[in-house]
């Protein structure tokens, strides 16, 4: 009697942690990110830790993010350069927990970029690299400021009460001008945001239970190549080099679908620009090879990735069911080949998806903005609104 | 200190004219978002001064120059941006109406960071399944680049076909479809009556070939405007025949016909082209309503003319003379189009290179047929059911645009039009079938030397 009874005490037991291991282990993940991040937040000061805390429905905080570097448009939260060397590992920690190791080498290389661009400038100019650039007050300009603008009145937009840094390299590039905060209190059934970002990063990471959302996030970075202790760095490489390879792949007809008659000069969803959706243009899915639309799913998984594998699982399943009603667009030429950076602008576009990948006009090969939006559940306000 | 971070990134750019970054240098960006509901259209516009035109951009807002932007000044700038934009629904003009608007400090916008935020709405018509709606854009005074798309129409009536842009996307156009219960039975019917409904139509098939966005815009515009087409049809029906006391009588000479032909549609060109040019060139400027209506007049008289001769012969003059009338038309069109000044002369040449060769299709298509049939007693139950349809067209458009009337002429003339490819095919047939029925001695019946006379006299 007494042994029937451990038996099935037993099964019971075992049948349980069979059926909830796959919530467990998922929760694990979630668990994870939490400890990570409230150890991160144990180690600042109270009023650090005010600084980078915000409501999680704070709708100004979570559309602080931009292309354009710190000094222009500033961040709230605290940056890595705010932070004390423990603070600092401890931020570390909890991005390597909550991103896979290449969305954290991805994160690293953009950073690295604008330590590149702040001591080199851009390669361009004439006479080679051209020292930092100087912070000093200009010369007479031509285009300056005509007398008679003085600034009116204080700044605009709310943007600076912490008053605006000064314009000198040092506080306006490199790889410690990146800020972190938090939205909402990390928790593992309380939706949160964790944000990081600056100069070409905005990293928006909704955690919701189990479940992550990258969206929106943007990526860029300029110079696009360069060289860092003797290896070529190229920060944004495969997102060029996966696209002209499925260009490449496409047959006369599916070229002329795919590549648009004008040019695209920018983002056209970029900052701000949340939660709309635009007609899609360009080649369909459905109309590609199963290879090509393995090469578009790969190059969809540069974006959807770089959340750790978990969250990115998930995603990665919807795009997946979406592929028919899935988009290419490309604007520009498609010769060129893997290893230099593409020119042209693309987009892939889904119910669930918006990718665009866009060069810019100062520098097309050495300078990108990429976005990366659910335009259902940018912030993840598709999840919290269940 | 935003001025001075303006500043230092001018030393920067001028240090370094390659270094720049994150933001626009020396364009004016303007994104366009379109948002398309049953009756209406939403447009907002951001505008982004690079940070090397600003200064220039803020000059031409701060109209009197006194470093402050007034809310005045706001409005103006707002409606200064919404005049740079032509909005046409089916090639009707769509009158905007400016909604809001918000301006970034002054600083901002030194620093190449400010968007000026402007929306706008327009009523759009109803009536109608399908829509052509074009939105152009004229250069501001600073060099513009552009965006403009498309959201998503959160009505499900409106079903969006497809979307054309010019390589700077400065000019747009997007095909879309009105599902309303009144039209649903209505396009059943079409699609079973003529396959996939979109793959027919004389545009379509050329729709695969990519020309020049006017040439191509200069075919659309003919094979469009059916007004045009059915006025060189009309006068094209009687041209291989020769009147005879004030009636059509027995056919012309093959040769004679087609020179007859080639000489109508030649005088045509010439007209057009003449009053295209000079409008183009701002040489004359007609206002486009009296121009419609005479358009619909010059149908008629070569409606009449089909039917009774009343100006025997001189079918190439009326081409002439009512060419000159078209291309104002056609001019209006372009002007629409928002092509600037410098490019004004290419413009109108591949325009009108656009509306010669859809031209040549058309009587390409319908030639060998008025030709076979004119050797037929049928060719006269063609002319008059031809004719007789013109003429009520004609009267139907010119009713509309005198009185600004809603009757159903576009909609009838239209669908015959989306089934021009077919009902080419089927006249071709008919008038086979019509040559090979008629009797032996009707086909050699010939008034040789009359006919070569008269084909002399009609050539300009």
């Amino acid at each position: 009697m007494i042994n029937s009874f451990h038996r099935w005490t037993a099964i019971a037991v075992l049948a349980l942690t069979v059926v909830f291991s796959g919530f467990v282990q998922a929760q694990t993940t979630t668990a994870e990110v939490v400890n990570a991040a409230d150890k991160f937040l144990a180690t600042l000061s109270a009023e650090q830790r005010q600084k980078v805390s915000y409501a999680f429905d704070d709708e100004q905080q979570r559309a602080r993010w931009s292309n354009l570097p710190t000094g222009f448009v500033p961040r709230g939260g605290i940056s890595l350069k705010q932070m004390t060397p423990v603070q600092r590992e401890a931020a570390i920690k909890l991005l390597a927990t909550v991103l896979s190791p290449m969305g954290l080498q991805k994160v690293n290389e953009i950073r690295e970029a604008d330590d590149d661009f702040k001591a080199n400038g851009s390669r361009r100019g004439p006479g080679g690299p051209g020292g930092p650039p100087p912070g000093g007050p200009p010369p007479n300009a031509q285009g300056g400021p005509p007398p008679g603008f003085g600034r009116p009145g204080g700044p605009g937009g709310g943007a600076g009460q912490g008053g605006r840094p000064s314009f000198s390299s040092d506080e306006m590039f490199g790889s410690n001008l990146y800020y972190i905060s938090f939205l909402g209190k990390p928790s593992t059934t309380t939706p949160w945001i964790l944000q990081f970002g600056g100069h070409h990063l905005a990293l928006n990471i909704t955690i919701a239970g189990s479940r992550g959302v990258l969206t929106p996030t943007l990526t860029g970075a300029q110079p696009a190549t360069f060289s860092l202790d003797g290896k070529t760095v190229r920060p944004l490489g495969r997102e060029s080099d996966k696209a002209l390879a499925l260009v490449q792949s496409l047959n006369d007809s599916q070229r002329k679908q795919a590549v648009l008659n004008y040019q695209i000069p920018d983002l056209v969803l970029g900052p701000g620009q949340d939660g709309k959706k635009i007609v899609p243009e360009g080649l369909k899915a459905s109309t590609m090879t199963p290879q090509q639309q393995a090469m578009l799913l790969g190059i969809v998984a540069e974006w959807t990735d770089i959340l750790n594998e978990n969250a990115a699982a998930g995603r990665m399943a919807q795009i997946t069911a979406d592929l028919k009603e899935t988009w290419f667009a490309w604007s520009g030429p498609t010769d060129g080949k893997a290893g230099s950076n593409i020119t042209a602008y693309y987009r892939i576009q889904g119910p669930h998806l918006v990718i665009e990948y866009a060069p810019q006009h100062d520098e097309p090969a050495n300078h990108v903005h990429t976005i990366y939006r659910d335009p259902t559940n940018d912030y993840g306000t598709g999840l919290t609104r269940q | 200190m935003r001025a001075r971070g303006a500043a230092v990134l001018i030393a920067l750019l001028l240090l370094s004219p390659g270094l720049a970054f994150a933001h626009r240098i020396d364009e004016y960006l303007q994104a366009t978002l379109l948002t398309l509901e049953p009756h209406s259209l939403q447009g907002s516009i951001r505008l982004v001064p690079g940070v090397l035109v600003a200064s220039d951009v803020i000059a031409s807002i701060d109209a009197n120059g006194d470093g402050v932007i007034s809310p005045e000044e706001q409005c103006a700038y707002a409606q200064q941006v919404l005049n740079s934009i032509s909005i046409t629904l089916d090639g009707r003009v769509v009158e905007t109406k400016l909604v809001s608007w918000s301006f970034p400090s002054l600083g901002q916008m030194h620093d190449g960071l400010g968007e000026i935020k402007i929306n706008y709405s327009a009523a759009l018509s109803d009536g109608g399944r399908d829509h052509v709606l074009l939105v152009a854009t004229h250069n501001l005074r600073q060099k513009l680049v552009y965006l403009i798309n498309l959201t998503v129409p959160e009505d499900r009536s409106l079903e969006i076909l497809s979307q054309r842009r010019n390589p700077e996307q400065s000019v747009y156009e997007v095909d879309y479809e009105e599902k309303t219960a009144a039209y649903e039975v209505d396009y059943e019917e079409k699609t079973a009556a003529a396959g996939a409904h979109d793959t027919t139509g004389a545009v379509v098939w050329l729709e695969g070939i990519q020309f020049s966005p006017l040439f191509h815009l200069g075919m659309r515009h003919i094979a469009e405007g059916t007004d045009h087409l059915l006025f060189l049809l009309t006068l094209l029906l009687p041209a291989p025949l020769l009147a005879i006391n004030h009636r059509w009588g027995p056919r012309l000479a093959a040769r004679s016909s087609m020179l007859r032909i080639l000489g109508i549609v030649t005088a045509f060109t010439i007209g057009h082209s003449i009053t295209l040019t000079l409008a183009a060139m701002n040489v004359i400027h007609v206002p486009s309503h009296p121009i419609e209506v005479l358009i619909a007049v010059s149908i008629l008289v070569s409606a009449v003319h089909a039917l009774w001769p009343i100006l025997p012969g001189r079918e190439a003059w009326i081409a002439a003379f009512f060419g000159l009338i078209h291309g104002l038309a056609f001019a209006a069109t372009l002007d629409r189009l928002g092509v600037g000044h410098w490019e004004r002369v290419a413009g109108i040449l591949s325009f009108n290179l656009g509306i010669e060769a859809m031209q040549m299709i058309v009587v390409a298509a319908i030639l060998p047929s008025l030709l076979l049939m004119s050797r037929t007693r049928a060719y006269s139950a063609l002319r008059i059911v031809g004719a007789g349809f013109a003429a009520i067209a004609a009267l139907g458009w010119t009713l509309e645009r005198l009185f600004d009337l809603q009757l159903p002429v576009d909609d009838l003339v239209n669908a015959l039009a989306r089934h021009a490819l077919w009902i080419a095919t089927g006249l071709f047939l008919l008038s086979l079938l019509c040559r090979v029925l008629s009797p032996v001695s009707q086909r050699i019946q010939r008034v040789e030397v009359l006919s070569e006379l008269s084909a002399a006299s009609t050539l300009p």
